[in-house]
């Protein structure tokens, strides 16, 4: 029977530290460091009962608070590192933790007896559940009762806006950020969440093992706590659980092979990544098995209806009345290296104009959008959206004024469903505080949710709202982008050839679509090569070649103009009259 | 003066110690360069083939060169292996599946060398074939065979030069490496080519396991933990997909080691190679001779 309670004991732990390496997964980061803050909890709590003599529960929230603090210091400079960097810089943090152990002396005497971290000798003495007559049984409890908390944390995250923003930021930093989302902040906020869990782990395990050495705590635990998780898969908290239980079950299930469990385990777990590269439990199947259980998400009560109260939650306030045009670019200039791809780029936009922005290939376009949202700075030049200067402001923060985009080679959130997709893009909407990503405003939250289904109908999708997006074809992915962008409620809207590589059947419905949102009043900017539908849907059109803007005015002045039809060179007048011109 | 004597000393010792980390990084940097994937059962790998050099020269002893090509043979073969079980099979998006992967393959491999019916002990001895001693010149002393080992990688890097700067080989996979789709769309035959960068570095992790053997005299299993863990730091010192870097940036760690076990205690040793680890990560993650920032590579790896 103690053996049954070693072993639960241990998987308890363990799970811990899967978790933790787990919720970085999540947020698209590889940590082989987690056994660092394992060890850290395990010598605070160890420290705090052995040596200060303080009750257990202290010694498990002061374990897991230092961890957590551990995890924000570690992020702080290695967070902007991405892939592999990030996850060397854990493996090095983890190793230097278990060196600096071994050079850790903190004896004091308690009762005549030296008690406390002794270097590579170990931390021996911490007696704390015999001397408080703790059975074996009550402390398996204790583990899994704090698992408990810590899974039921995953599964309300799940559910709150706080998840989807981490899945977000693990599927594409760069997309995310165009929603609003501050990456580093939420990056860091992860972090010390997952130091916290595993510092709670190693409390735990200081506490059942009693004796405490720097080996415990190589870096072989951190690379399994890591494997865990993708053994059991990255679609659910439960993933890791079942990765430890796989390992720790097989281990033990394979007794009578003994010595060659490991080749038959490392095997088994190389033939499974051949067929599930994101684990048993992978999105795909999560969301197979959720969809299977509650058919349907909940539908709006008054499909298609405009909710007065939803416009009124979530819309920015108008534009205000000052003079200060919708977006003015004054001399945006931008080298790359030697290159100059935008060469003193001026360009006016007034509110509920619909611009054109076209030009040959390699002309600039993309990268005026790119500046435009903060992902690149520009090298000389400044921008003003009503009439606040966003030139070397970060993306989350200029897309907060209210600006949106969509991107010309689709940045959707593939493992996420449609619905999901456009919800998520209404982080931080006006009357939407921070601190509702994790507490709903049951009605504000409700109207948002019909704001979602208006726009899926809006744009053809209400059909599709549960299909993972990675599962749509390209017209519908292109509209996608394009609600997505709506939900943000923007002002000013970017949309970067939101037709390329349409068939006529659906360029003509985008063309439709696009004509409902310049009505109701949006300014655009639109990037596009299919000239019949810029020429009719635009007030005005902007040329690019070389980065120099070489033509600027109404549809009919720009078809006429003769650098416009050299620079599609070789067209004649008219085939760029006919809009046959690509 | 003795400070000085010993400064010296120790940069010569840490030149040794620090040019078979120089091999193994070349070898991670060469599979790394031009896949974009992390191959973590690259030393045991090398575990497998110093074993098999070790049994070999238990079983037949005083044959120095067969041992030597029965190393890096089954180097050979454990890299195939690993190649087609955790790269070939898993697409280049799932990098991280790859990852992890090769991480399940590692703990088999050192398990099958540990239960291995030849493996009664848990050292390998590998006897060296020749007893050079040192060579002495004033107050200092290099022992021959790190000398050996010293020019050995100097010559392997001499020769990956050829190859990747000077032959068509080269070429493809300077352009796999680049951009896979353009090589693709190209005509080359991607999966060939990091067929063959993974073989080349396979052969360079049998010499360095080799190498580290004989001046060793003995290995036990945790030479592939230790020689992944050197050959990753190594890389990103250097500069990922470096071969300049790998080289520089082996020295430089082996006489950071040097001197820190020296002058601070032998415990000081692994933590000082860490903390240079985390320093260049923080201040200059592209390595010493790799992009600034690392701009490029991070990207590649950012979508796992």
């Amino acid at each position: 029977m103690d053996y049954l309670y070693s072993v639960m004991a241990n998987m308890g732990m363990i799970a811990f530290v899967a978790l933790s390496a787990y919720l970085l997964l999540v947020v698209g980061q590889i940590s082989f460091g987690q056994q660092g803050f394992f060890a850290i909890g395990a010598y605070v709590a160890g420290i705090c009962t052995a040596v200060w003599q303080l009750p257990l529960s202290l010694a498990i929230l002061a374990a897991a608070a230092v961890a957590g603090l551990a995890g924000v210091m570690l992020g702080l400079p290695t967070l902007r590192l991405r892939g592999l960097y990030f996850a060397i810089s854990t493996l090095a943090f983890g190793e230097m933790v278990r060196l600096l152990l071994n050079l850790f002396h903190y004896r004091v005497d308690i009762d005549g007896e030296a008690v406390g971290p002794e270097g590579a000798e170990g931390f021996r003495g911490i007696r704390y559940i015999f001397e408080n007559d703790v059975s074996q049984l009550d402390y398996v409890l204790l583990i899994y009762g704090l698992l408990g908390v810590v899974l039921a944390g995953f599964f309300v995250l799940e559910h709150t806006r706080l998840g989807s923003i981490f899945r977000m930021i693990g599927e594409d930093e760069l997309a995310a950020s165009m929603q609003g989302i501050d990456v580093t902040a939420f990056k860091l906020l992860a972090a010390a969440l997952a130091g916290f869990i595993a510092g709670e782990g190693g409390a735990l395990f200081a506490h059942f093992t009693t004796y405490l050495e720097p080996k415990n705590f190589g870096v072989m635990l951190g690379v399994h706590s890591l494997v865990y998780g993708l053994i059991g898969g990255l679609g659910t908290a439960l993933g890791p659980l079942v990765g430890v239980a796989i390992d720790i079950g097989l281990l033990e299930s394979l007794r009578w092979l003994s010595q060659y469990r490991m080749i038959v385990f490392g095997g088994l777990v190389a033939v499974l990544l051949i067929f599930r590269h994101r684990g048993l439990l992978d999105e795909e199947l999560v969301h197979r098995l959720r969809a299977s259980r509650r058919p349907g998400l909940d539908p709006p009560d008054t499909p298609g209806r405009p909710d007065s109260q939803s416009a009124a939650a979530v819309s920015y306030p108008p534009p205000t009345a000052t003079e200060a045009p919708m977006l003015a670019i004054d001399g945006i200039t931008m080298k790359f290296g030697a290159n100059l791809v935008l060469n003193d780029l001026n360009l006016e936009v007034a509110s509920g104009q619909a611009v054109g922005l076209i030009g040959p290939n390699g002309a600039g376009k993309t990268t005026v959008f790119n500046i435009l949202t903060g992902v690149i700075p520009p090298s000389a030049g400044s921008i003003r959206f009503q009439g606040r200067e966003i030139v070397g402001r970060p993306t989350h923060d200029i897309v907060q004024l209210g600006l949106a985009r969509t991107f010309q080679n689709l940045r959707l959130f593939k493992r996420m469903t449609v619905f999901d997709n456009v919800w998520s893009a209404q982080h931080r909407l006006p009357g939407m505080p921070v601190w509702r990503i994790v507490g709903h405003d049951r009605v504000a939250e409700r109207a948002r949710r019909a704001r979602v289904y208006e726009l899926l109908e809006l744009t053809g999708l209400l059909d599709k709202a549960d299909v993972l997006a990675k599962n749509l074809p390209l017209g519908e992915s292109r509209r996608l982008e394009l609600a997505r962008a709506l939900a943000r409620e923007p002002q000013l809207l970017l949309l970067d050839e939101p037709t390329g590589g349409m068939i006529p059947r659906e360029t003509d419905e985008m063309k439709r679509l696009l004509e409902g949102v310049i009505a109701s009043g949006k300014t655009l900017i639109l990037i596009e090569h299919k000239m019949d539908m810029i020429m009719e849907l635009c007030d005005r059109i902007v040329v690019l070649n070389f980065g120099e803007k070489i033509c600027e005015g109404p549809p009919g002045v720009v078809q006429a103009d003769p650098k416009v039809i050299e620079a599609y060179m070789g067209l004649e007048n008219d085939d760029v009259a006919d809009g046959r011109g690509t | 003066m003795q400070i000085l004597i010993d400064v010296v000393q120790n940069f010569l010792d840490g030149i040794m110690v620090g040019s078979s980390y120089a091999l193994l990084g070349l070898g991670f940097s060469l599979t790394f360069g031009v896949m974009r994937r992390v191959n973590l059962a690259y030393g045991s790998t090398i575990l497998i083939g110093v074993f098999a050099g070790s049994t070999l020269l238990r079983l037949m002893p005083g044959q120095p060169i067969l041992a030597l090509l029965i190393t890096i043979g089954m180097t050979v073969v454990a890299g195939i292996y690993v190649e087609r079980l955790c790269f070939r099979a898993i697409p280049q998006e799932a990098a991280l599946a790859s990852m992890v992967s090769s991480f399940a393959i590692w703990m088999q491999l050192d398990e099958f060398v540990i239960q291995s019916p030849w493996s009664q002990t848990y050292a390998y001895p590998f006897p060296s074939p020749f007893d050079l001693g040192s060579l002495e010149f004033g107050p200092f002393a290099a022992r021959i065979d790190y000398l050996l080992m010293w020019f050995s990688a100097l010559a392997v890097m001499l020769a990956l030069w050829w190859i990747v700067y000077g032959t068509g080989f080269g070429r493809s996979m300077r352009a796999v490496s680049n951009n896979i789709d353009g090589a693709r769309m190209l005509g080359l035959n991607v999966n060939k080519i990091n067929f063959r960068a993974f073989l080349l570095a396979s052969v360079i992790g049998g010499l360095a396991g080799y190498l580290i053997a004989v001046s060793q005299e003995q290995v036990t299993p945790h030479l592939g933990l230790w020689a992944t863990i050197k050959g990753l730091i190594t890389m990103i010192i250097g500069g990922m997909g470096s071969i300049p870097g790998a080289i520089v940036g082996g020295l430089l760690l082996g006489i950071a080691e040097i001197q820190a076990g020296w002058f601070l205690g032998a415990e000081y040793r692994e933590l000082v190679a860490y903390l240079l680890l985390f320093a260049f990560l923080i201040f200059r993650p592209g390595g010493l001779f790799g992009r600034t920032g690392g701009d490029g590579i991070g990207t590649d790896a950012q979508r796992v």
